[in-house]
């Protein structure tokens, strides 16, 4: 990269249920946050992304939704694209703002994400319903895989199978998961469901896909989240604690029919793989210089199989390196320190950005769960299925020095 | 033709995916590559594995597999559903739904054969109307015989 790149101001809206707020009241209040934490105003921003991985039922806005929701902030006339990627559409939009700073083409650029999942009750219709439903799914292969009913609690449901298969992973194990998140959600203002759980409740809910039950599985959320980023010499002039990228990386699917070996696929997922790999080479890091991490726990499950390719433990021991400890707050490497999907909340294009601004609040010293001494920062989003594979995956690490 | 199908005028989920005539016992087409022998599902035209062109001959596919993954779909609102991954001996891995199998939670196992059943199936929400495929055990039915 030419120029070093900061992020310099981060802002998100409480993720929750809102029945009566659309895309641009969720993006205003986000975007105004980011600006007022980085000291700046709308008509600094040269460029802009904007991550939403469902459009049209439910947002009710396709294509364009970026110039739209950025409207009420009075963003326009600049570059503006709208990034559909799954789950990880805002961290795809962060990673383009970063080239476009990182190439000295602009100063200043905003990454944001937005969604809107749930439905006003007179919207919630049967019809309705079925239609979000539908087109969630569609997030995987329509001719092959959709028709036939794969869902995305029934392809990590899959993969748990897999990995208790091969590796003993128990439910326990992922049950922790969710306890660990939930706790670490009570202190975060921002969190959808702030309230502690135990393995039992998540043991005992309701099923979703066997084996995974209700407490497995993040919930339906809506909000926003963004990210203001510059370059190293513009970013002195709005903050004094500017964060740097240091190292960023994006894979895609395999599917089982490239896969080197498909025994292990969906026990590990390529696209994380790959995305680690190259992010920890930009940033000349190891995963043991990882103090605090976002993870992309969708279903706990995931995060236990992302420990392993993100490369905190061997393949097979995520379940292990839970019952250690060593993720939780107080661990080595707390992992989702907000609360993560699981409880903070998933609205799904503004995932990506949010855990930026965790991952932020962290090495500023500023996170209510605070890693004493924070340094580097890892976010980790993933999405969309491609045949025995997942369709996307980001990794950020982020550094204070 | 539709005389061919025992569905009558239901289309497959994939035009042209099954062999004819169409019946129960029907097998998946799929393709292989004359130059490298690479086999693939559904049929397209460049070969992946040698760079080869409009070089595969059409192949069917076998009937059974083994149970690579699988689980239990509840969806609001919606019938259960016992869904998972088949890999056939031709190194094809295929999304599929399963029948004959309850309780799935104690039927179906990672690794065990099951063999494709040709029926008419709807899509998860019962919209569309199709032939498709399913599988179930091979141990549901007496000798397991030869296909």
């Amino acid at each position: 990269m030419k120029k070093r790149v900061a992020v310099v101001g981060v802002g998100m809206t409480k993720f929750s249920k809102y029945y009566d707020k659309d895309v641009k009241e969720l993006t205003e209040e986000a975007v105004w946050k980011a600006l007022q934490d980085g000291n700046m105003s709308p008509k600094d921003i040269q460029v802009a992304y904007c991550g939403n991985a469902v459009p049209g039922v439910v947002s009710k806005q396709a294509g364009i939704l970026g110039q739209i929701a950025l409207m009420p902030l009075g963003i326009v006339g600049i570059p503006v694209s709208t990034i559909s990627n799954a789950c990880s559409s805002s961290a795809c939009g962060f990673r383009e703002v970063y080239f476009a700073i990182g190439s000295g083409h602009y100063d200043v650029g905003l990454a944001m994400g937005v969604e809107k999942m749930v439905m006003r009750p007179e919207d919630a219709t049967p019809a309705n319903i079925a239609m979000a439903s539908k087109f969630l799914s569609l997030g995987a292969d329509g001719e092959l895989e959709n028709v036939y009913g794969i869902t995305f609690p029934g392809f990590f449901a899959m993969a748990a199978q897999r990995h208790m298969h091969l590796y003993g992973t128990t439910r326990e194990q992922m049950a922790e998961v969710a306890v660990k998140n939930h706790h670490n959600s009570v202190r975060n203002p921002y969190a959808q469901y702030p309230y502690e759980i135990t393995v039992d409740d998540v043991l005992n809910s309701r099923m979703v896909s066997y084996p995974l039950t209700l407490y497995d599985c993040c919930p339906m959320t809506d909000g926003a989240a963004a990210v203001i980023l510059a370059s190293e010499d513009v970013a002195k002039k709005y903050t004094d604690t500017p964060i740097y990228i240091a190292g960023t990386g994006q894979g895609s699917g395999v599917y089982s029919e490239y896969a080197e070996n498909p025994e292990m696929c969906m026990t590990a997922f390529q696209p994380t793989i790959r995305a680690a790999r190259e992010a920890f080479k930009e940033a000349k890091m190891e995963p043991k210089d990882i103090d605090v991490a976002e993870v992309h726990d969708c279903f706990t499950i995931s995060e236990l199989i992302h420990y392993e390719d993100l490369g905190f433990c061997k393949k097979g021991e995520g379940g292990k390196l839970i019952d250690e400890g060593v993720t939780e707050l107080g661990g080595k490497i707390p992992v989702n320190t907000g609360g993560g999907l699981k409880a903070r909340g998933h609205p799904v294009g503004a995932t990506g950005a949010a855990q930026v601004a965790e991952i932020v609040w962290q090495l500023r010293g500023e996170h209510p769960n605070q890693v004493d001494g924070a340094e580097v920062g890892l976010a980790h989003t993933l999405g969309g299925l491609t045949h025995a594979d997942v369709a996307v995956s980001v990794v950020l690490i982020l550094t204070r020095k | 033709m539709v005389s061919e199908s025992e569905f009558g005028e239901t289309k497959e989920f994939i035009d042209g995916v099954f062999t004819r005539p169409l019946t129960s016992k029907s097998s998946l087409l799929g393709c292989k590559c004359k130059s490298c022998g690479k086999t693939y599902f559904p049929k397209k035209k460049l070969c992946t594995n040698c760079l080869s062109w409009d070089n595969m001959e059409e192949i069917a596919l076998s009937r059974r597999g083994k149970i690579f993954t699988w689980t239990v779909s509840e969806m609001y609102g919606l019938p259960s559903s016992s869904i998972g991954y088949v890999d056939l001996p031709e190194g094809i891995r295929l999304f599929a739904k399963f029948t004959e199998c309850d309780p799935p939670e104690k039927v179906l196992k990672i690794g065990m054969e099951v063999e494709m059943v040709v029926q008419k199936m709807t899509d998860p929400f019962g919209v569309r109307e199709f032939v498709g495929y399913m599988f179930k055990p091979v141990e549901s039915r007496k000798g397991g015989g030869n296909e």
